[in-house]
């Protein structure tokens, strides 16, 4: 198992994509904090909660109060642009393996399919931790240099617990990611469904609602994107940092489990 | 010692089945020569053989074993195309799979380059190697590790008739050297009768018969000769 978690850091390693999908996500995480700095417009991403308001008049200040303090960076910078952008390194990394034929190789040396999943799975996550802690430093060190890290007593044990609820609900996408590229088995279909899955799949539970009624509606609340923006800085609350976590395990669980079941039925 | 028995191995797809009921028997140090039209089932019971195909019934045991995935990281196979990563040059291929063998290595990554015929090309990206040198390295793959027994899918495909007699004297020396027990399915009927040391014939999926190396010897065949026999075996069944 250390064998194959070590063969697919190496091709992670050596996979083209996944430089150019860190430069990607370096670009972002210090674009978002630029335009912050520089446009007033950006008042309306209030509604994702990245922006101190002073809300002493219930009013948006003018744009020299808006300001994303370093320790809410280290929360929100692993954001929106993460959950679109690992699906599709996570879904060409896993399945160019199917279009080489090259998983082939590592089969027929001997291993159970089982652990070819969880050496797979393994391996990214290693990529998605790699993504959300640039996009937090980046984020942070960005966000202190402009505004200041902390104005108040900093609770660490808080911000790392939310920083760990983020991670885990990375980590459900993550898990749902290998799951379709390891069932689809092809580069196109693989980033197809899985963007479906992590960007309309939301829009579509809210028509869904709104046609149906308010039931629908209560589901979406464990849709992993809605999961992992309801972290969106250090003043999230403890029910969400804890309903995080729980919704995390259960797509961990249920995907693992579902995608090594499928993946062993598979011929290759 | 046998390497390989299947017991009545089937593979059955939704709507025909590639592999039918197929008792095989390979000996430690046979050169297996597996015969049979397109699409008659080779390919799949290779893949059946190293893993990479379920089988809908039957049984394999590989050095007398069941439990299959220890076994079969005895096995060096090269199944269809060769299975490369095209932006790694070929001595970071062969590390890539240095890096999951179970086994103790036999050859080190340099010496199987110099065995296949690619020594001077090692540091050069696979993208640029031609069918032939992808074939070669295909081997030189399937033989990292210290494998007890060959898999061979159509292995001369693409090569030209320079490579086809290093890979045959090749698989020869293999064979004879380190008692290699070797599978090997082709097209080229000629180049497997100097090569192979017994023979199955597979048709529609199952097969239809198995010249042991003795009978080879007894029945004195000649290449002609054997060449009618195994045709005329294929178009019966």
């Amino acid at each position: 198992m250390l064998r194959l978690t070590k063969y697919e850091f190496k091709r992670l390693f050596h996979s083209k994509s996944f430089w150019i999908f860190l430069a990607i996500v370096v670009f972002f995480s210090a674009f978002q904090i630029v335009i912050m700095a520089n446009s007033t417009a950006l008042t309306n991403s209030v509604s994702l909660g990245m922006l101190e308001v002073d809300t002493t008049d219930g009013n948006l200040l003018n744009d020299e109060s808006i300001q994303l303090l370093g320790i809410d960076g280290l929360i929100s910078g692993a954001g929106d642009h993460l959950i679109t952008l690992l699906p599709i390194l996570l879904s060409i990394f896993i399945a160019s393996d199917f279009s080489n034929k090259t998983l082939r190789n590592v089969v027929a040396k001997g291993y159970a399919k089982y652990q070819v999943y969880l050496a797979k799975f393994f391996c990214a996550c290693f990529a998605t931790t790699i993504f959300v802690i640039i996009s937090s430093v980046i984020a942070s060190v960005l966000s202190s240099i402009l505004w200041g890290f902390s104005n108040a007593i900093i609770d660490y044990g808080k911000t790392a617990s939310i920083f760990l609820a983020k991670l885990m609900s990375f980590y459900g996408l993550t898990s749902i990611t290998v799951l379709v590229s390891m069932t689809v088995q092809n580069i196109g279909g693989s980033v197809a469904i899985n963007i479906v899955i992590t960007r309309f799949a939301p829009y579509i539970l809210t028509s869904v609602a709104t046609l149906l009624g308010e039931e629908i509606n209560a589901f979406s609340k464990y849709e992993i994107s809605t999961v992992i923006n309801s972290l969106p800085d250090t003043s999230a609350e403890f029910s969400a940092v804890c309903f995080a976590f729980l919704v995390s395990i259960v797509y961990l669980a249920i995907s693992n489990a579902v995608g090594t079941y499928v993946f062993q039925k598979r011929d290759l | 010692m046998l390497i390989l028995r299947t017991y009545e191995l089937t593979k059955q797809y939704r709507h025909e089945t590639a592999v039918d009921s197929v008792n095989m028997t390979i000996n430690r140090g046979d050169i297996y020569g597996l015969i049979g039209k397109n699409g008659a089932g080779k390919t799949t019971l290779m893949k059946l053989i190293s893993g990479l195909a379920s089988p809908t019934s039957g049984k394999i045991e590989l050095f007398g074993s069941t439990n299959l995935t220890e076994q079969r990281a005895k096995i060096g196979c090269l199944i269809e195309t060769p299975a490369l990563y095209d932006h790694m040059t070929a001595i970071q291929n062969l590390n890539m799979i240095k890096t999951i063998l179970k086994t103790t290595i036999r050859f080190d990554v340099n010496e199987v380059l110099d065995i296949v015929g690619l020594k001077d090309v090692g540091k050069k990206k696979v993208s640029k190697f031609s069918l032939g040198m992808k074939q070669r390295l295909g081997v030189a793959l399937a033989l990292m590790g210290s494998p007890e027994f060959l898999i061979l899918d159509e292995p001369i495909n693409g090569l030209d008739p320079l490579g086809i007699k290093e890979l045959r004297e090749l698989l020869l020396k293999l064979n004879k050297e380190f008692g290699l027990t070797i599978l090997i399915s082709s097209h080229i009927l000629s180049e497997l009768f100097k090569l192979a040391s017994c023979y199955g014939i597979i048709a529609n999926g199952k097969l239809v018969a198995e010249i042991t190396q003795q009978e080879v010897e007894n029945n004195s065949f000649n290449e002609k000769s054997m060449e009618e026999s195994l045709l005329k075996l294929m178009e019966v069944s």
